[in-house]
């Protein structure tokens, strides 16, 4: 009896151990690359998925499909998408969803939800804002010639926010971030740009939402301001001007400290930034042996970061958009302080903010001229 | 063969049944971000319980519960008991065996109907408890080190992703705080007095660290595991998420290696919730025993596993079913692990107490 119950069980787990329960095979499948987003002006949504196709021609290796579908809602179009193509969209291996901006300016909280509930979608997933008249374009574009250009455009946002250029913003950061209070988010913005051969992508900057809806833009040089004030930055290269002479420098070992003061109705941003830089290319006279020299350098290059961070904080102000996080730092620090402001958003527009930057010459010596001619 | 295990075996399958519940089960996020506090909190607020449990098989070695209330109460007050933790005993089973199943299904076999893993699972814990603690305990022994490996593999593969900011606790949420360490009290699925059906089989003496080593390893696994989803995930992400170890689990990567190794994987939940189930469904025998009076060992599996499973696609058949029975839980759990045993406890010292007193006066009266 015992042998008999022993030989159920192992069975019953063989059946187990093959984990497929109405299994599909790899050929039944759509494995999807990446998607674009677009806001159609019926008010539906049309879904572009690239999609990786094994089936081979003239070249090996995997090449990308697009597939498309439309529908009142994002799961409606998947729907359409699976109806068409017969095959089950699958997921997992998808790293990029690209949105129109114009359907990012109406909101994306379905996408959001439709993210966390729907099992299949991957939280990893990268989400981006094309700046082109549609997000499908993007997936037109030439990717640095790779075939499957998801994959591609996923490694240029990663490259890219790696220098501060852009951000580099999963799906689960983006859900936690609208989720949290006192602060917003932003995605990576990708642009097309005009090479000798065709039209390809360039990712510089980045789109920043309020709540869930896209409000404004930010430039390369922003986003690495924005980067370097969330101390998300440890190095980065800046080019600036002193006496009309071009400076470029390598600037690392950021520590920057941000510290809300809260004060009655409203509160005081203090925030203190120090770092480290090496010259890497100046086209003046200076001569950087000279501690007079570095000291004013130190000084420039200190008064040039201030008025750029200065500029973005007016501008994130503007947009009343509080990317930098500052109202979840006072929810933090003090919640009942920041239950107590009446809209946070209003007291960020203006909040006062009192700035410190401390640059340091790593070493004169990196500045040795080089002469020509 | 031998008929009983050690402390030792013991402690391991204790320390299983409340680990494999506490990591796959324990996804009450009462309170939010603060859930791994909250865990470490109700673990110390319940040594005083495990110091009741640890006086009472002092006092009473080698006895079951339902044994112990008999010594104190009588075969009355030991059938009125027996039927009580008869029904909590059946309705935990349920719960178990839909979490599990759930577990299982919506991660590992997605497509796999959720009755198929319960119903393997229910017959390979009957199974374990008709072969006896014994078996139990070798299962225990084998399966724990495998479960312990999944967990640190899981845990070690987030390093890079955690985020220490989101882990601090926000001053607003002290409430929160103090309402999710009264909901883990009952640690969702660790009820320790289910635990009493082990010793009637424990060679030697239970101390005080068999009791708290098994509890305090499992309150530390889900703390971490707990702390780690919200270092993941972000503070409130991880709060509005049922299964917040599975999402951060995502975003480590450590699915795709576990979809790629799901024969393997598929078995460590399963094998863990087999035993926590086998625990359960032995202290349901033994309610039957006590019930009948007779060895209703068979009785007891057969009909405790039937309508443990079939309460399991009933009354938990939805997730909002479940979550509104996890809020109930800690009602009903909460006393059941404490007054009876607390109740035996005094009794036992009373009488205990005023025997001595008669004694001594006797003793008196000899002497004059």
């Amino acid at each position: 009896m015992k042998k008999i119950v022993f030989l159920l069980i192992t069975f019953l787990f063989l059946c187990l151990l093959s984990g497929c329960w109405s299994y599909s095979e790899l050929n039944e499948r759509t494995i999807v690359a990446g998607a674009a987003i677009d806001r159609l002006e019926s008010g539906e949504i049309l879904l572009t998925a690239e999609t990786i196709d094994f089936t081979g021609g003239e070249s090996p290796g995997a090449e990308s499909a697009i597939l498309t579908g439309k529908g009142r809602s994002i799961a409606e179009a998947v729907y359409d998408i699976t109806n068409q193509s017969g095959k089950e969209l699958y997921w997992y291996h998808a790293t990029l969803l690209i949105l129109d901006n114009k359907y990012a300016k109406e909101g994306i909280q379905e996408l959001l939800d439709f993210l966390v509930n729907q099992l299949e979608m991957r939280l990893t997933l990268t989400l981006a804002v094309s700046r082109l008249e549609t997000a499908a374009e993007v997936l037109q574009l030439d990717a640095h010639g790779s075939n499957i250009k998801s994959f591609a455009i996923t490694s240029i946002i990663q490259e890219q926010s790696r220098f501060g250029k852009t951000v580099h913003s999963n799906a689960y950061q983006v859900i936690n971030r609208a989720m949290e209070p006192g602060v917003e988010f932003a995605l990576a913005q990708i642009m097309s740009d005009v090479t000798e051969k065709n039209l390809s992508v360039d990712v510089a900057g980045c789109a920043l939402f309020r709540g869930d809806r896209l409000v404004g833009w930010l430039d390369d040089k922003e986003t690495i301001m924005m980067k370097l004030l969330l101390n998300s930055m440890e190095e980065t290269e800046i080019e600036f001007l002193v006496d009309e002479s071009h400076i470029s420098v390598k600037t690392d070992a950021w520590k920057v400290q941000v510290h809300p003061e809260i004060e009655g109705d409203g509160a005081t941003m203090r925030i203190a930034a120090e770092a480290m830089y090496e010259v890497l290319m100046l086209d003046g006279n200076q001569n950087m042996n000279d501690p007079d020299t570095v000291a004013q350098l130190d000084t420039a290059l200190g008064a040039y970061v201030k008025e750029c961070a200065l500029d973005l904080i007016k501008r994130l102000q503007g947009l009343s958009c509080d990317a930098l996080g500052w109202g979840n730092m006072i929810w933090q620090k003090d919640p009942a302080a920041y239950r107590e402001f009446l809209s946070w958003t209003d007291v960020f527009q203006t909040i006062p903010v009192e700035l410190t930057v401390t640059l340091q010459n790593r070493s004169s010596s990196s500045g040795m001229r080089v002469s020509l001619g | 063969m031998y008929r009983t295990i050690s402390p030792k075996i013991a402690c391991i399958v204790m320390a299983l049944f409340y680990m494999a519940n506490s990591y796959i089960l324990g996804n009450d996020r009462i309170a939010e971000r603060n859930a791994w506090l909250c865990i470490l909190l109700s673990a110390i607020a319940f040594l005083p319980v495990f110091f009741l449990f640890y006086l009472l098989i002092k006092r009473f070695p080698g006895k079951n519960l339902f044994e112990i209330v008999e010594c104190i109460f009588g075969i009355g007050t030991r059938r009125v008991v027996a039927c009580i933790y008869a029904v909590y005993g059946v309705f935990l089973l349920s719960m178990s065996f839909n979490c599990f199943a759930r577990f299982v299904s919506s991660n590992v076999l997605p497509d796999t109907p959720k009755y198929v893993m319960a119903i393997a699972i229910a017959l390979c814990a009957a199974y374990l408890v008709y072969q006896g603690a014994v078996v139990m305990g070798k299962w225990g022994a084998f399966v724990l080190p495998v479960v312990a490996l999944f967990i640190m593999v899981s845990l070690i593969g987030s390093i890079p992703s955690l985020q220490i900011r989101n882990l601090f606790p926000i001053a607003e949420d002290s409430r929160k705080i103090a309402f999710g360490t009264y909901r883990y009290l009952s640690f969702p699925f660790g009820e320790p007095i289910i635990l009493f059906s082990l010793l009637p089989w424990v060679r030697g003496t239970m101390k005080m660290r068999h009791w708290l080593i098994p509890w305090f390893a499992a309150a530390l696994v889900l703390s971490i595991s707990f702390a780690r989803d919200t270092m993941v995930l972000g503070g409130a992400l991880s709060g509005a998420l049922t299964f917040s170890t599975n999402y951060a689990d995502s975003i480590t990567g450590y699915i795709n290696f576990e979809q790629r190794t799901e024969v393997v994987t598929s078995l460590i939940p399963a094998a863990a919730g087999i035993m926590e189930s086998a625990v359960i469904l032995l202290f349901i025998s033994q309610a039957f025993d006590a019930i009948s009076g007779k060895p209703w060992i068979k009785t007891g599996i057969l009909a405790g596993g039937v309508v443990a499973l079939v309460l399991c696609f009933t009354i938990y058949g939805t997730p909002s079913a479940l979550e509104t029975r996890y809020q109930i839980w800690p009602l009903i759990s909460v006393p059941l692990q404490v007054v009876i045993p607390f109740a035996c406890l005094c009794v036992a010292s009373a009488r205990n107490g005023l025997r001595r007193k008669i004694l001594a006066r006797r003793l008196k009266r000899q002497i004059m």
